[in-house]
């Protein structure tokens, strides 16, 4: 499937900020089955500068700074995109979950040495006892690792309500968890939580979902926004994503930008600017099939 | 104690014998216990008898004056304070005791190779945690010690050209054993903390010891400062300015960054100083942006940069990581060296020695268990009670404050396994060690005190260079499991080699660069803020005090009680808001209003205009302008900071100790006003403390004038007097014009006379002086300075008869008019100057 997508973040000042800087994950990753054919982003004010960096993920970054005063600034990614159908795993055919956990501890090659890095509690995921019980009945012993945690992203998907409204970025992933409400982030961050207090790396991926769904099917949640899911490692199997928020493994709707501990790792678009007073950002996504008409769904955030 | 026959020092103890009476006759070794003055027969040791037969030879009473004059040292070096510490707060002085550590050339040669040995090691470790992770891959280092490691920073890793060091200080924490070995406590590799303290330490040490110091063969350390300073140099690759990243006052070794700074001629800066354009970082200077090429940072790694390491506990300075990674600037040390901080390295020492240097570990670490790993779990809990848990990368800053029990601790046997099981990866378990004792004064008897040490290395291009010294640490217990805080430092003296060279003085050095710093214009924004409140401060508190002068003399001085409801209304006004007392108020009601109101401007910290906040202000102006202060200037402020007597008051206030108070507090700020003037370099530094005194003096001359002259009236000789008074003006007045205060002559001695340095127009023409000094390059006058001249101008073209003149007989329109412009407008002067010099002080927020 071929997509085009658009995502405008749009910030306005109470004061004139005299100097900004922005980190932003907007770019596309390149991966097994998604393939960008063309990208840019646009910058207002035009005085801005960016610089592309990769980041310790292999990601692909820009860092953009603005040191003309501005009250308004508009920051917008474009692209096409191709992404092929995931390769189904039989869910039986995966490791036991403990050997997984093991495994990335027994070091021994690179690619261990990689997992390791997603086996740790962040400061977005910090586990507490109720998140590792919620958790841990989904994994007795010797369920083979995928099969425990496709029966936690349904039980994710099956217990939360989606609720814009229930939380913020600064959320902790307790409260969250508590209040069974929030958004792909919270989902995202409460799953990644749970495998990692059993020792299991697992990575939060950054991205998008199309905007409209196919005919005759619903539409998926977190579809007017910028997504998040989860990356489970499979021992020497590789990776597989799970989509808390929808219940489901993603393949050709959801398009990956980055991916690393949690959302600080990768959030779309960072900032720290001088001046400013209060400010209100508003965000816009647009992702549709190559040849549909679009549709443009945002939201706003103060 | 006995003084060996073959003591070749100072004749004091001649044969051998000790002084009968001698501070040192008493001191005993504790048995089975290690110490560094006697050996297990309580003989001196060779290296420690001429300084033991020197100590000896002062006596007790001398002992005692020792260490005052050590406590008399430290206080005027400022180091006994913290900038928002309560002055009372004990716990915050840094004590030193007068006898120092002698280490002999033997020792020093096993410390010195084995901390040399450890800075390499901890290296190579970075080198690879930030390369290929060789270490992890082959489980010579847990992954848990590394990826659960909150100071491992991932940002750091995966750099095209990494820099030739990482590591460029480092600070090791030692101890010898009761036993007599000696033991790595901890590796400081994050934000090394101490050198400014072990300066402070020496620079006392070496004043009150002189020939004992001189005569004892210590290693000076003035030259790895030296060759400190060069190898920063270096990196700075000759053009460069190097500043020193202080997370800031608030920071509890911020003392010791800002001395180190100084020390080494470097800029003490706070993350918001810098900024980074371009992928190039730069200081906030007077003069504009101002590039810096090496960071010596002692702001920890996580907090450097809000963008690339988002969740630090301070803000940092955006891109910062971004300009290191690009190699435009020098982190020293590189972000992330924290990885190793404290005990992480430990378990692993000596299997990394031997992989990475092919060396056997020279110095044995205290026994250090990580908790990451369930062997490591069993062994702590199988005996909890003979190990203390720590976090593994913990920050030990050696300023008095000992590690705290965890919460860990506290828990019960169970709870603990299951907590540790979960959060395991960032603690270790420490098992205690006994320590050597070293000679102290305590109580005024010499005795021995269990102690440990830091020393201190930096990375040069010859590889690490460790000075020959260190800050000894006194504790409270026999055993440790970290560098114990609390009982007061020590300074270590490292007896040379016979024959080994004197090193120069660093300040040669400084001179050699003198000529970059002539102009002053690279005063940092925020310190020319700083100057400038300091002013301010000065000139409030100063009419605070005067304000009590008055109100004191006219209640204790029995020839003065002329109390007038008018007069307390305006005086008292001038600082509170308060109900008016009613014209006939009767005097035993005035006195009491008048205590009341004393106190209140006294004693009440939340009266914005009050003294408490007025005598804070200055303090922490004052602190944070330190380096730009004459020691003169310093102690004078220390003097009035630190009398008790201001927080010990009670009411009835008005008292003839208040008195006596006021008047000392008068002197104090008298004598720093002198020596601002005398002694302080006439740079913008200077202009910039100059301008907020005139502002806020010309300010108070005004309110005071419309307060107590606004009126003509009965009240009006005594009202007049009072402003006289208030403006320190009463003698000259007296002197020339010989009657009673009218109301003309006092308008023109207050408000038009330029002569008079306490009058209105005086503070107009120093303004203006000043200000066009400050804005020179400008091609025409600021909105301030035009404000000011116009001001000077309209008080030199007034006719004081005008200014006195009374509408319907009672009120002064003229004077009532003029004063509240001058306030308005000096307010907006202030403003301006803000906006025009200080605006870079803003700092950066999330977005």
């Amino acid at each position: 499937m071929i997509y085009d997508l658009r995502h405008q973040t749009a910030y306005s000042y109470a004061t004139p900020v005299s100097i900004s800087h922005h980190r932003l994950h907007l770019w596309p990753r390149v991966t097994d089955r998604q393939r960008v054919i063309a990208f840019h982003i646009d910058v207002q004010p035009r005085s801005n500068r960016e610089v592309r960096e990769v980041d310790a993920f292999g990601n692909e970054t820009s860092l953009l700074m603005i040191d003309e005063s501005h009250s308004e600034l508009t920051i917008e990614s474009r692209g096409r995109v191709e992404v092929l159908p995931v390769v189904p795993q039989r869910p039986d055919d995966t490791p036991p979950w403990e050997a997984v956990a093991a495994a990335w501890r027994h070091g021994g090659t690179a690619e261990r040495t990689l997992a390791a890095r997603f086996a740790f509690a962040t400061a977005l995921t910090r586990p507490v006892p109720a998140i590792r019980d919620y958790a841990s009945t989904c994994f007795p012993a010797g369920r083979p690792v995928l099969d425990g945690a496709l029966a936690l992203t349904h039980r994710i998907h099956a217990d939360f309500a989606f609720d814009p409204q229930a939380t913020t970025i600064a959320t902790p992933v307790a409260e969250a968890f508590a209040q069974r409400h929030g958004v792909c982030q919270d989902f995202s961050h409460i799953m990644l939580a749970g495998l990692r207090s059993l020792g299991l790396p697992c990575r939060y991926v950054s991205g998008y979902l199309q905007t409209r769904p196919p005919p005759g099917q619903p539409r998926l949640a977190g579809a007017d926004a910028s997504h998040a899911w989860v990356s489970l490692w499979l021992a020497d199997g590789g990776w597989v994503d799970l989509d808390p928020t929808n219940g489901l493994i993603p393949s050709e709707e959801h398009i990956t930008c980055a991916w690393g501990r949690d959302y600080d790792d990768v959030s779309p678009v960072t900032g720290v600017v001088t001046g400013g007073g209060a400010h209100s950002v508003t965000v816009g996504v647009d992702v549709t099939p190559v040849g549909a008409p679009a549709e443009t769904g945002s939201h706003s955030s103060a | 104690m006995t003084v060996s026959p073959t003591s070749d020092g100072p004749a004091a103890a001649p044969s051998g014998a000790p002084a009968p009476d001698g501070p040192l006759a008493a001191y005993r070794p504790i048995p089975g216990v290690r110490d560094e003055m006697v050996d297990a027969d309580g003989r001196v040791r060779p290296h420690w008898q001429p300084l033991a037969a020197g100590l000896d030879a002062l006596g007790t009473d001398g002992l005692d004056r020792l260490g005052q004059s050590v406590r008399r040292l430290l206080e005027d070096s400022g180091v006994a304070f913290n900038v928002y510490a309560d002055p009372d707060d004990r716990r915050q002085a840094w004590n030193l005791d007068a006898v120092p550590v002698l280490l002999s050339p033997e020792d020093w040669a096993v410390i010195e190779a084995g901390v040399t040995q450890r800075g390499r090691l901890i290296e190579a470790v970075l080198r690879d945690l930030y390369g290929a992770q060789t270490l992890v891959t082959d489980s010579q280092l847990p992954a848990g010690a590394v990826f659960g490691n909150p100071n491992f920073l991932l940002p750091a890793i995966g750099w095209d050209q990494r820099p030739d060091c990482l590591l460029h200080v480092y600070a090791c924490d030692l101890a010898r054993r009761a036993d007599g070995t000696w033991v790595v406590l901890a590796d400081q590799t994050e934000v090394p903390t101490g050198n400014g303290w072990c300066l402070v330490n020496r620079v006392s040490m070496s004043q009150v010891h002189g020939d004992r110091f001189t005569g004892s063969g210590v290693r000076r350390l003035a030259g790895y400062y030296a060759r400190f300073q060069a190898g920063m140099h270096a990196l700075a690759a000759g053009r460069g300015r190097i500043v020193l990243l202080t997370p800031g006052p608030a920071d509890p070794s911020y003392f010791s960054h800002a001395y180190l700074a100084r020390y080494m001629g470097f800029m003490l800066v706070e993350a918001g100083d810098l900024t980074v354009r371009d992928g190039r970082v730069f200081v906030k200077t007077l003069e504009g942006l101002q590039r810096v090429d090496v960071i010596l940072r002692k702001l920890p790694g996580r907090s450097l940069d809000p963008l690339y390491l988002p969740g630090g506990q301070q803000i940092g300075t955006p891109a910062l990581v971004h300009a290191a990674r690009d190699g435009t600037v020098r982190l020293a040390n590189a972000a992330g060296t924290g990885v190793v901080q404290n005990r992480m390295l430990a378990p692993f020492a000596p299997a990394l020695a031997r992989r990475l240097l092919g060396e056997d570990l020279l110095l044995p670490d205290i026994e250090t268990v990580w908790l990451g790993d369930a062997d490591g779990r069993a062994r702590y809990l199988a005996a909890p009670e003979d190990w203390r848990i720590d976090r593994a990368t913990a920050r030990h800053d050696p300023d008095g404050r000992a590690v705290a029990r965890t919460a860990i601790d506290a828990l019960s046997q169970a709870d603990r396994g299951e907590l540790l099981a979960q959060d395991g990866d960032a603690h270790v378990a420490i098992r205690p060690i006994a320590l050597a004792t070293t000679p102290s004064v305590e109580g005024g008897r010499v005795v021995p005190v269990p102690w440990a040490l830091r020393v201190f290395l930096f990375a040069g291009p010859d590889g690490f260079q460790v000075m020959p010294g260190g800050l000894g640490r006194l504790s409270d217990r026999a055993e440790t499991p970290v560098l114990p805080g609390g009982r007061g430092s020590k300074d270590v003296w490292v007896q040379g080699a016979p024959g080994e060279a004197r090193a120069p003085s660093i300040l040669s050095a400084h001179l050699r660069d003198a000529h970059h710093r002539r102009t002053g214009r690279e005063l940092l924004s925020r310190v020319a803020d700083n100057l400038f409140w300091l002013g301010r401060y000065g000139e409030r508190t100063d009419m605070s005090l005067r304000i009590l002068r008055v109100a004191l003399s006219r209640v204790l001085d029995e020839a003065r009680q002329d109390l007038d409801a008018y007069v307390l209304n305006g005086l008292l006004g001038l600082r509170l808001d308060l109900p008016l007392l009613a014209p006939d108020t009767g005097p035993a009601a005035l006195r009491l209003w008048l205590d009341r109101a004393a106190a209140r401007l006294m004693l009440d910290a939340d009266e914005t205009l009050g003294l408490r906040s007025s005598l804070d202000g200055l303090h922490r102006t004052a602190t944070l302008s330190r380096a730009y202060l004459s020691q003169d200037a310093w102690r004078s402020l220390t003097a009035l900071r630190t009398d008790r007597r201001w927080r010990t008051m009670r009411e009835p206030v008005l008292t003839l100790q208040t008195a006596q108070t006021v008047d000392a507090g008068l002197r104090c700020l008298s004598a720093f006003g002198g020596a601002m003037a005398e002694n302080m370099m006439r740079s913008f530094g200077w202009r910039f403390f100059e301008l907020g005194r005139r502002l806020e003096r010309g300010i108070e001359i005004a309110r005071a004038a419309a307060a107590l002259a606004g009126l003509a009236g009965p009240s009006e000789a005594p009202a007049l007097r009072t402003l006289l008074e208030l403006c320190d003006s009463y003698v000259s007045y007296r002197a020339r014009y010989l009657i009673t205060p009218a109301a003309t002559p006092t308008i023109d001695l207050l408000i038009l006379d330029e002569t008079n340095p306490r009058a209105l127009a005086f503070q107009f023409a120093r303004l203006d002086t000043i200000l066009g000094q400050i804005h020179q390059d400008a091609a025409y006058r600021t909105r301030d300075h035009r404000l000011v001249l116009s001001h000077l101008t309209a008080l030199r073209l007034a006719d004081p008869e005008d200014l006195a003149g009374a509408a319907d007989g009672v009120a002064r329109p003229a004077l009532l008019d003029l004063t509240g412009r001058v306030q308005r407008d000096l307010l907006e002067v202030s403003n301006q100057i803000s906006r025009s010099f200080f605006t870079h002080a803003e700092r950066p927020v999330r977005s």
